[in-house]
């Protein structure tokens, strides 16, 4: 299975089911979502989604407010039930934690550590209920809490830690054990730009290590973390896809055209790069200044079409101030939702 | 993992967690005061009973009986509880009246509060939620075990240095009080942690946790018990106590079973209900 179908928002009943698969010994889908909706009385939170995250993907949850993103995290870690439809992680139920003891991490979003336990408590209760035996727990738990950059924390209660000690505490509970599958919901939110950093590189350290999904409102960070994602709106998946993809960095290119165009009054050689073989399309934004081409991906790779453009403008003395692929994930976003 | 080994792990915490939290320390500095007081405050009743009504050993036996029989209604557990040291049935009396206060006390915010601020989510991602349910109201129940344990050998140590009653008297009343106490706490641990889960908002569970602990004294324990309604009667745990000191074995093994049943039905319903909510 290639990664572009996994990541498809469609689910082939021809594909083997996580269950089947189990069966094999292997699980392709580490996650999956099958026609869920959940309502809140009349509201309707999330409708008939469908979606799987293949083992070893860093995978974005992403939309606005009110995009269903939280609730469909929340049923992913089984504090929500479905009212229709199916999930499953590593082919169970969120709820089988029995079947799922150790292999899930979960790093909740708005949920408070226990104010009264130290955190070398709290990470040594959790280890021992995630069946890590008591010689390791205390082990483990303090691993986990050094990946967090927390190690003098061990005995400061938990009541006591700051927002951002506390979010890292939260994080190194849901790393504990090394699960297979680890939900992180909004990880980096209220911490500071360079703990926030440390956390992106310990979500980067992760990859390939274990399948992560990532719930966040910070695009720039999804972008830069994640390998696919899935946007929603109104509980609705509107596309998914690798970032690649989303961000169509594969079949165009933006350049940003520094004023003043010279001479003054010159414009931007549209037919010039128009006439480039390789170019399908190209648009030029006046307010934005900012000039977009497409291109095939079949025919040539991005950075061909940059050189190739570039020969071009520059030649005509239009001014560069960046080029970039694709549109950038928050543009994605800001066009379907 | 063995479910009983996920509610062991939960109790241990709980156990830790309340017994050196404010409130935990706090309801047994209280407990310990009360016992303290009864201990020195008792005696001198006896000798006023004694010496006010000029009666001997025999009478104030007879009298006892007559006394207990009234307060429990039971004639059996009167006659029983004569032969008691008087210290002993006055604290179990007290502690068995005052557990449904230190019960709603100790237990209102176990499941609410960590429902409110959602750390309930970094449990149950790792234990089943009928465990974690069943573990707070085990660790509850420990926890008011141990803070009335904390007051009964308080009035033992008194009761045997102070030579009221021989030491194997005390010990031999004493524990058998103190076990008798355990099941009707626990038919109280059950139905406010069941009545407490119901809500996410701790001050509002201890709320509904008296209202419902005083409906049932009122329902069982005054309308009840004065129109002789042993229906109404029977939905107070409290009322069990003179059951389960009854001199027939029959009768205080329905006590037993029917207090117990009282705390195994509100944690079956209260894990079930649980493990099927949102969180």
């Amino acid at each position: 299975m290639t990664t572009e179908a996994a990541i498809d928002s469609g689910v082939d009943s021809a594909k083997p089911s996580p269950a089947k698969s189990k069966r094999a010994g292997i699980v392709e889908a580490a996650v999956r979502i099958k026609k869920v909706s959940k309502h809140f009385g009349m509201k309707v939170a999330v409708d008939d989604l469908t979606m799987y995250v293949p083992t070893g993907m860093v995978y974005g949850l992403i939309g606005p407010n009110g995009a269903g993103k939280t609730t469909t995290f929340s049923m992913l870690a089984g504090y929500l039930a479905p009212s229709e439809g199916q999930v499953e992680i590593l082919g169970f139920a969120p709820t089988n934690v029995d079947a799922l003891r150790g292999k899930l991490g979960v790093l909740p979003q708005d949920a408070m550590l226990p104010a009264s336990d130290t955190v070398g408590e709290f990470l040594v209760h959790m280890a021992r209920l995630q069946g890590i035996p008591r010689v390791k727990a205390m082990s483990k738990s303090r691993e986990a809490l050094e990946e967090v950059e927390g190690k003098d924390w061990w005995k400061v209660r938990c009541g006591a830690l700051s927002h951002g000690m506390a979010k890292r505490v939260a994080l190194a509970q849901a790393l504990l054990g090394d699960p297979e599958v680890v939900l992180l919901d909004e990880p980096t939110a209220g911490l500071d730009p360079r703990v926030a950093y440390e956390v992106r590189q310990l979500i980067k350290s992760r990859k390939g290590r274990c399948t992560l999904v990532v719930s966040s409102h910070n695009l720039q960070e999804l972008e830069e973390i994640c390998d696919a994602a899935a946007i929603l709106d109104r509980g609705k998946l509107v596309a998914s896809g690798t970032i690649a993809e989303l961000t169509s960095s594969t079949e165009e290119v933006h350049f940003r055209v520094a004023p003043p165009l010279t001479p003054p009054g010159a414009k931007i050689p549209l037919d010039l790069v128009r006439g480039i073989p390789i170019v399908k399309l190209a648009e030029y934004d006046d307010l934005r200044g900012e000039l977009a081409v497409h291109f095939d991906r079949d025919k040539a790779d991005a950075e061909t079409v940059i050189e190739s453009v570039l020969r071009v403008l520059l030649d005509q003395r239009v001014r560069i101030s960046g080029v970039s692929k694709g549109r950038g994930l928050e543009q994605r976003v800001m066009d379907l939702t | 993992m063995n479910p009983l080994l996920e509610v062991w792990l939960i109790v241990l915490r709980e156990a830790r967690k309340n017994l050196r939290s404010v409130k935990g320390l706090v309801m047994l500095s209280l407990s310990v005061l009360g016992a303290m007081a009864c201990t020195f405050r008792i005696p001198k009743m006896e000798e006023g009973l004694e010496a006010a009504q000029k009666i001997g050993a025999d009478q104030l036996h007879d009298a006892k009986a007559k006394f207990f029989a009234d307060m429990y209604g039971s004639d059996s557990a009167g006659e029983r509880l004569a032969d008691a040291p008087v210290k002993l049935v006055i604290l179990f009396f007290l502690a068995v009246w005052l557990a449904p206060l230190l019960v709603a006390i100790l237990g209102f915010d176990g499941v609410p509060s960590d429902v409110q601020y959602r750390s309930v989510r970094y449990w149950t991602v790792r234990v089943r939620r009928s465990s974690y349910y069943v573990g707070k109201f085990v660790g509850l129940w420990f926890v008011v075990s141990v803070i009335t344990l904390v007051m009964h050998s308080l009035i033992w140590g008194v009761t045997i240095a102070r030579a009221d009653a021989s030491a194997a008297d005390t010990l031999a009343w004493g524990i058998r009080f103190y076990l008798i106490s355990l099941p009707i706490s626990a038919a109280w641990c059950g139905i406010a942690t069941l009545v407490a889960s119901l809500l996410r908002t701790p001050i509002l569970a201890l709320l509904l946790i008296c209202a419902t602990f005083f409906t049932l004294f009122f329902a069982g324990g005054i309308v009840g018990r004065s129109q002789h309604n042993e229906v109404l009667q029977g939905i107070y745990p409290n009322g069990y106590d003179a059951w389960m000191l009854s001199t027939d074995l029959r009768h205080a093994f329905i006590g037993l079973a029917i207090t117990l049943g009282f705390a195994v039905v509100t944690t079956a319903a209260g894990a079930f209900v649980f493990s099927m909510r949102d969180i």
